[in-house]
């Protein structure tokens, strides 16, 4: 037992070592990719009538004259060491700092999403498939594939136009109490309970045709044990995967939905900063969210080593029905 | 020699008959696939909506008394009637026009934008594929860097960077669905590495580009081409939202989602406005994920439920 949980330990660390990496890596694609803005950064900060020696030394300022690697290797290392993501072009204040106040509500809007995924999305998908080609299925499966189509953008205007324009019951747009959560939320957790249904769905399909279910109803175990002990923890490893690609979706979509609601997460940081070519905050928020997207696997993966015993057997060593 | 002659032709009738079976095999794979999908009610419905709507885009704008840009300022916000059926925007543009135009832009995008990511996929993939070993690993290593990056905001970068333009969305849109189209052909290729035709490939000295494309190709992309299917809804609907921030298509171009990002203002006056296009993107993207799930099931019967 002992020796199983330094193995866990083992891969853990693994995983963690593995993170760094994939963080730096991502780090440099997303400055490499902006390092070809096409446009002369100066020149849009300073507006057309600026003289070249203010070009010139505004750029000297910003570092813009130096070779592509010593960029690369000061962000980074401004990014690793210091958490710094630099300083906004247009109001000057620390990327880091205006993001540390919004992440708190993209990330309660990406938690509060995938939340209410799995609440309805594998009760609906579970329902569907144990009673397939019945009108319960027909009815999920016509659902998911309706909400799955809708445009996220496109439902949360409408809701806007009902519950806060013609109804007064929510408010339309900025942030407060939990009542300024409830429309994005919907709008945002819509396409994914979907995704998840069918996903529930088709696996649980899977399951149900394994030798292992026939073998546990031969030997009479009750029904609902077939379901809740024998199918569902099988059926619901893909399902789980699915959750942080799903998280990993909404985090990144918190672009669009925070657009529409105004909310200040960030999401509208980075489309705020696209729009004023502020490159430091577009390149920062990015950075942001992939990190958190990539944390959100990595976490997948620790709970996914937990739960998939084949996984489970790799590092604890109890392959082949050998306890070491 | 009259016994060697008629050999010979013998030979030739059993080679002939042999080719000939080769042939309808071929034809009978793809044929049963279609077979397949076109017994599929769902699949058909889908198929002949989505076909509909894209010659009525191409043929419609010609019979319209309004053109896409036309904008007639005595005609604003008008509700929908007999004269302008989905009513008219804030420039009095006529809206079921615009639609008709837009009906291009999302189409082609997703359809476009899809291929454009299998295309560079399959390319990667396999070269991957043929050389394999340390060559993967570093891929490999590569590809969590790539996937790392989600979706949307890799779109939303990469638009940035390129600005807008019909070419550039589709760039941006098609390179986030690149490393799940390699990690499904590096699945495939490597449950088939090791088979005998290719191994029979490479000793009669098939060049690689011919082992790759003509020999690999066809027993691994079958996985990949469900994926892609699937995915093409999923393009529309990122198009339509990247239009809605004011990233890809740009007004006054009639893209759905930019029509939408014109509109949201407003809604509360004008709703069909926003109803219309809304519905539009609905309707297509539906209709394509009906197709979708038929040519899924066609390909591979196992997966249908």
């Amino acid at each position: 037992m002992k020796a199983g949980t330094n193995r866990m330990g083992k891969y853990i660390l693994n995983r963690l070592l593995w993170m760094i990496f994939v963080l730096v890596g991502t780090a440099i694609v997303i400055f490499t990719i902006m390092y070809f803005i096409p446009k002369d950064i100066a020149k849009v900060l300073l507006g057309s009538s600026a003289t070249q020696a203010e070009l010139a030394s505004l750029r000297e300022r910003l570092g813009l004259n130096d070779p592509y690697i010593v960029q690369l290797l000061r962000y980074l290392k401004n990014v690793f060491t210091k958490f710094d993501l630099g300083k906004s072009y247009i109001y000057n204040v620390p990327v880091m700092q205006e993001l540390l106040s919004r992440i708190p509500r993209t990330f309660f809007i990406g938690c509060s999403v995938i939340l209410f995924d799995s609440l309805l999305g594998i009760p609906l998908g579970l329902m569907a498939g144990l009673n397939q080609n019945k009108w319960q299925d027909a009815l999920c499966m016509v659902l998911a594939l309706i909400f799955v189509s809708v445009p996220n953008f496109w439902l949360a205007l409408q809701l806007v136009d009902i519950f806060a324009v013609k109804l007064h019951w929510l408010p339309a747009f900025g942030i407060g109490g939990i009542k300024y959560y409830i429309m994005p939320v919907f709008a945002a957790f819509v396409s994914g309970v979907a995704t998840n249904a069918r996903q529930m769905r088709s696996s649980l399909l899977d399951v149900t045709r394994a030798d292992y279910i026939t073998s546990a109803r031969a030997k009479g175990v009750s029904e609902r044990n077939v379901v809740l002990k024998h199918m569902l923890p099988n059926a619901l490893i893909p399902v789980v995967t699915g959750l942080g690609v799903g998280l990993g979706k909404s985090i990144a979509g918190s672009v669009i939905i925070e657009t529409v609601f105004t909310i200040p997460g960030v999401g509208m940081y980075l489309l705020t900063g696209i729009n004023n070519a502020d490159y430091p905050v577009v390149q920062g928020s990015i950075i942001i969210l992939s990190f958190f997207s990539a944390l959100v696997m990595l976490l997948l993966d620790i709970v996914y080593a937990q739960v998939d015993p084949r996984i489970k057997a790799q590092y604890s060593g109890r392959m082949h029905g050998v306890t070491k | 020699m009259k016994e060697k002659k008629h050999n010979h032709k013998k030979h030739n009738h059993e080679n002939h008959i042999h080719e000939e079976q080769i042939q309808v095999r071929k034809k009978s794979m793809t044929m049963i696939t279609l077979k397949r999908l076109s017994e599929s009610k769902t699949a058909m419905i889908g198929l002949g909506i989505i076909i509909l709507i894209f010659l009525v885009s191409l043929i419609g704008p010609f019979f319209c008394k309004y053109g896409v840009n036309e904008m007639i300022m005595a005609d604003r916000c008008l509700p929908p009637s007999a004269k302008h059926w989905f009513g008219t925007d804030t420039y009095g543009r006529d809206i079921f026009v615009r639609l008709l135009y837009g009906g291009r832009y999302s189409l082609i995008l997703g359809i476009s934008g899809s291929l454009f990511g299998l295309a560079i996929g399959v390319v990667l993939g396999l070269i991957n594929g043929y050389i394999g070993g340390a060559f993967d690993n570093i891929f490999m290593r590569i590809l969590d860097i790539w996937s790392a990056i989600p979706g949307t905001l890799l779109a939303v970068l990469i638009s940035t960077v390129l600005g807008p333009g019909f070419f550039n969305t589709m760039v941006a849109l098609s390179i986030g669905s690149v490393p799940l189209i390699i990690r499904l052909l590096r699945g495939r290729i490597l449950s088939v590495g090791h088979e005998e035709f290719l191994e029979a490939a490479t000793t009669i000295n098939a060049s690689p580009f011919r082992i790759m494309f003509k020999h690999m190709l066809p027993n691994v992309i079958s996985p990949v081409i469900v994926n892609t299917t699937m995915s093409v809804g999923g393009v529309i609907l990122e198009a339509a939202a990247l239009s809605y921030i004011g990233l890809g298509i740009q007004p006054p171009n009639p893209e759905w989602g930019a029509m939408l990002s014109d509109a949201k203002n407003y809604a509360t006056y004008y709703p069909w406005m926003l109803l219309f296009p809304g519905c539009a993107i609905a309707l297509v993207v539906l209709c394509i994920n009906l197709l979708g799930d038929g040519l899924r099931d066609a390909i591979d019967p196992k997966l249908k439920k």
